[in-house]
């Protein structure tokens, strides 16, 4: 049997820098040779004879269905998972990403569908055999263990020799940063310390993928973010493929290589954080995923009318379904704000000011613009701008729309947000 | 630049399952082990009961031929009286001892609840016995009882009060100590008198554990056998009916109808228990605030005081019974002796049966132990899409529903059948352990089941992913975890098997009876000395292993603390429940 420690070369030792977490990422390249290379062995090992197809996707999930009792948790899911790719599930609760999360790691059955990875059927293989690590939301670390037993738990099993287990223990303690408290039991570490050492013990075996299951919900919010780097950077160092479940937009779209939006057991729309947050393909997407204005409009012969105005349909809505009755969505940020004391409205929308909200780094403004129907839109505005020219509620101010950037979608559609109507 | 992680990418290789098979093949034993100890018994007695001594099939005409002896007739009728009798004395008292125990700041909590719990420890036979003594022919307060005889229903139903007390205060206390104290709060800012907040708040939160515990009650005295036999007199019952059926007249038809019959009360309260559950459950979300009694001088004397006068009775009874097992011959010598303890000089069996009841107790607390705690843990952690591990639930949770002393006759019927391969089994010790493990098969279930429960479910799925076998998971986490709950499950076999009469009554041989057998032949002899000293045996014994229990889940958890924290593992290490029928 092919086994890491006798053929590849042990580079992380050279490679371990002051402060782990925060070594910059490999390039592409890098990735991609030391891949090949790592195919060739494998090759030559005459073990995989299947997995070699280049352009073969690192895991394919096609028509996956998943039903519990009379509830439909899951319904002809299909994605394709690149290799060395950060992929999250994100939808609200119950939308079944947790499921599918589940049906890859092989811990739930499928009902329909197939899993293949590296064009090889693993839809029926148990955990073990699949080589996935997973990190569970509750930690889930043996309490009667402590960090090291913890973290060699699925070493034992591989029948390394002590003094390979002891050094690559020393390794992912390092990794994660906890030396020192090997002999600690996880009721002494606190929840950050916890989810570390179970990282650590989810990537021990050298796990083909590594699945996370909100593995950061709970956990309070500083340590949260920092925890989110570390994960990145990570799984950046270590080229390992990873899916995360998530809820949280924020933290998807910041660690995302791609984002795969889920609601109702369904996907939504799979693309990388900017496309899902910029061109979103479902005003579900588009309400899911940030702040945003949603209101009602008319498009014809490519042209969106909103209220008394009239804007042009960009390329990507340009789509037969968007026609009559729509929702055209617009990003706070991308409403700029004009004051009575900045020498006049110039072509911007007269409005007033109907709520302030404040944010921390910026405040949210909603303006009431008798122009598109009354409707309320929400702007931001920089902290340095309020300061510039304070806004009450109550004071007139301009609205400026920019030209093509309204995400546009059909307005008949059921379980959508309600769009935000005159007042 | 490359890392140990991602670097190799071994190769999916399909092979055997391993777990799989394991785990079909030990749900499928647990499967084949309950049903042998539990259904297969029950289903030889309900046959039996129709069909006629040729074994031909009669349909109901036994239950007819039943219906039309009006002597059985009579026990019905009595049997039901007293049991009414019986849960309408001790539910009160059980719930105002409860009541003190949970909600006053009343001194020595422990050592009273220890006291309420000490009927159960001991059989049923030694309340009737002490009463005997303290009311009978030769009583020292036979003047209370005005020339009524204590045989019959009186001492009966004083007896079955004093035996049921402790199901009932078990019960009350866990229903009473899981009060939100937010209710209680608001009742105060909104001036709420006591009584009424007694009415609104305390009563409904508590009505279901009432229910719970009178139903419990209600079964207890229907079916007991051991109390009746002693006091009974000429007062007939059900359990005893059963008892004269097969072994006085050999009418096995008969006893299976009667057995039958027992049957009903317990499964009205089987399903009275899952019902209530289900609400009692109900009662306490997550954010609720445990409520902490507050001292108040006066309501702590008055609960002291209400509590020591029901503690008197119970401690007069153990007294009595524990001084009358020290005298030569009570009431005419009364010097102090161990001649009662000469068991050899009253009955054939001497000692043996005390060392039989050991043994037997050892055995059923090692495979009962490890039977109840394996099967809770497939039911647990394996079930999902499990039909087998869900029958197995099924079964296990039956025994609850079974008097002993019907079980026991089952184990008659079945291994008794001429084409049962494992009739060599009968007159062994094995067939009294399997009975009694059998008898007292739920509540350990249910309390692995809740041990388990609060272990968390993703252990399994965690060591799945990294390649380590279930068996290894459970012997390295799950089993260190639960041993609090296993020296508890194992306490609790192990004092119900030797308390227990009903279930082996029928099932023992001259080899190998058990002190509680003992006792009823002793008292039965005559000898009532030695019969309360068998009896004194038992429950010094049975109060021993509580003790020893104690002390070592101390000391377990103490060596442990540096990995158990919270309150989790310590409610899954306190004795939670040891509600039996």
């Amino acid at each position: 049997m092919f086994r890491w420690e006798s053929r590849v070369p042990r580079v992380l030792a050279a490679n371990r820098l002051a402060s782990p977490g925060l070594m910059p990422a490999m390039s592409h390249s890098e990735t991609s040779g030391s891949l090949v290379a790592m195919r060739e062995m494998s090759s030559s090992a005459s073990v995989v004879s299947q997995g070699n197809g280049a352009d073969a996707s690192f895991l394919r999930v096609t028509g996956v269905g998943k039903r519990f009792g009379d509830f439909q948790a899951l319904s002809d899911v299909t994605l394709d998972i690149r290799e060395g790719e950060f992929v999250c599930f994100l939808g609200p609760s119950g939308c079944g990403k947790s499921t599918l999360l589940r049906i890859i790691a092989g811990l739930e059955r499928q009902d329909g569908g197939t899993i293949h990875s590296r064009n090889q059927d693993i839809s029926n293989l148990p955990p073990a055999q699949r080589k996935f690590g997973i990190l569970f939301q509750s930690y889930a670390l043996f309490p009667n263990l402590n960090v090291h037993e913890n973290i060699v738990y699925g070493l034992r099993n591989q029948r390394l020799p002590r003094a390979e287990i002891d050094s690559r223990l020393k390794e992912l303690i390092e990794l994660i940063d906890l030396k020192g408290s090997e002999k600690k039991y996880p009721a002494q570490l606190s929840g950050g310390q916890q989810q570390r050492v179970a990282l650590a013990r989810a990537i021990a075996p050298s796990p083909r993928l590594l699945l996370l299951d909100e593995p950061l919900s709970a956990l309070d919010a500083k340590v949260r973010v920092h925890l989110r780097q570390q994960i990145r950077d990570l799984q950046r160092r270590l080229g390992l493929t990873t899916i995360m479940v998530t809820h949280d937009q924020e933290e998807a779209l910041s660690m995302a290589d791609r984002v795969v939006a889920m609601r109702n057991g369904t996907v939504e729309q799979i693309g990388t954080p900017t496309e899902i947050y910029h061109t979103p393909r479902s005003i579900f997407v588009a309400g899911f995923v940030g702040k945003m204005n949603i209101l009602q409009g008319h498009v014809s012969a490519n042209e969106l009318r909103v209220g008394d105005l009239a804007f042009p349909v960009s390329a990507s809505y340009a789509t037969a379904e968007n026609q009559g009755n729509v929702l055209a969505c617009l990003r706070p940020e991308q409403v700029r704000l004009r004051f009575p004391a900045d020498g006049g409205l110039g072509e911007a929308l007269p409005g007033q000011v109907t709520h302030l909200e404040f944010l921390g780094s910026f405040w949210r403004v909603s303006v009431k613009v008798p122009a598109l129907g009354d409707a309320d839109v929400s702007a931001d505005m920089s902290n340095h701008d309020m300061a510039g020219s304070p806004v009450s509620v109550g004071d007139p101010v301009g609205v400026l729309l920019p030209r093509e950037r309204f995400a546009v979608f059909p307005a008949s559609r059921p379980g959508q947000p309600e769009a935000a109507g005159p007042r | 630049m490359t890392d140990f992680a991602a670097r190799h990418l071994p190769a999916v290789r399909p092979h055997i399952d391993w777990e799989r098979y394991v785990r079909i093949v030990a749900g499928a034993a647990m499967l084949a082990f309950a049903a042998l100890i539990i259904v297969l018994p029950l289903y030889a007695l309900l046959s039996q009961g129709l069909q006629d001594q040729d074994r031909n099939f009669v349909g109901l005409a036994n239950f007819f031929n039943y219906v039309h002896d009006s002597d059985l007739r009579q026990s019905v009728i009595n049997s039901l009286g007293v049991a009414l009798l019986t849960v309408a004395i001790v539910v009160p008292l059980g719930f105002l001892y409860s009541y003190a125990l949970t909600r006053s700041c009343m001194p020595l909590k422990g050592l009273f609840k220890g006291i309420a719990l000490l009927p159960i420890l001991g059989p049923s036979m030694l309340p009737a016995i002490a009463l005997i003594y303290i009311f009978g022919n030769q009583g020292y307060m036979k003047w209370l009882m005005f020339g009524h005889p204590i045989y019959g229903p009186a001492g009966i139903i004083i007896s079955q009060v004093f035996y049921c007390l402790p199901f009932v205060v078990l019960i009350m206390t866990l229903a009473l100590s899981t009060a939100d104290a937010r209710l209680y709060e608001v009742a105060e800012i909104l001036n709420t008198s006591r009584w009424r907040v007694f009415w609104t708040v305390t009563f409904p939160g508590v009505r279901y554990g009432l229910i719970n515990a009178a139903f419990v009650a209600f079964t207890v005295a229907m079916v007991d056998f051991g109390i009746v036999k002693v006091i009974g007199g000429k007062f007939n019952m059900l359990a005893v009916d059963v008892y004269r059926q097969i072994i006085g007249q050999s009418n096995f038809q008969m006893g299976a109808v009667i057995g039958v019959i027992l049957l009903l009360p317990a499964i009205l309260t089987f399903a009275v228990e899952r019902y209530t559950s289900r609400h009692q459950a109900s009662q306490l979300t997550c954010r609720a605030v445990m409520l902490q009694p507050k001292p108040s001088r006066l309501f702590d004397w008055l609960m002291l005081a209400v509590v020591c006068l029901l503690a008197l009775p119970i401690l007069c009874i153990v007294g009595t019974a524990i001084f009358a097992s020290f005298v030569t011959l009570w009431p005419y010598n009364l010097t102090f002796s161990f001649a009662n303890f000469d068991f050899g000089a009253f009955d054939p069996g001497g000692w043996s049966s005390y060392w039989n009841s050991l043994e037997m107790a050892g055995w059923v607390a090692l495979f009962g132990t490890a039977a109840s705690f394996c099967g809770a843990y497939l039911t647990e952690k394996h079930r999902k899409g499990s039909r087998i591990l869900l029958s197995y639930h099924v079964v296990a949770m039956i025994p609850m529903a079974v008097p002993g002393i019907v079980l026991g006759l089952g184990y008659v019927f079945f291994f008794n059948m001429p084409s049962n391969p494992l009739s060599f089994l009968y007159g062994t010790m094995a067939i009294m352990v399997m009975c009694t493990i059998g008898h007292y098969y739920t509540v350990p279930h249910v309390l692995a089941l809740t041990a388990l429960k609060q272990i968390d479910s993703e252990f399994e799925a965690a060591s799945e992913a990294l390649g380590v076998s279930f068996w290894t998971t459970l012997r390295r986490v799950t089993l260190p975890i639960s041993i609090p709950a296993i020296i508890d499950i194992a306490t609790l076999f192990f004092v119900n098997a030797m308390t227990t009469v009903a279930g082996v009554i029928f099932l023992y041989a001259a080899t190998t009876k058990v002190a509680s057998i003992a006792v009823v032949a002793l008292d039965d002899t005559g000898d009532d000395g030695p019969a309360c000293a068998m009896a004194m045996m038992i429950m010094f014994t049975s109060v021993g292993v509580k003790i020893l229990q104690i002390i070592a889940t101390r000391l377990l958890l103490r060596s442990q603390q540096q990995w158990r924290s919270g309150s989790a593992q310590e409610r899954a290490a306190t004795p939670s429940s040891q509600v039996t029928l």
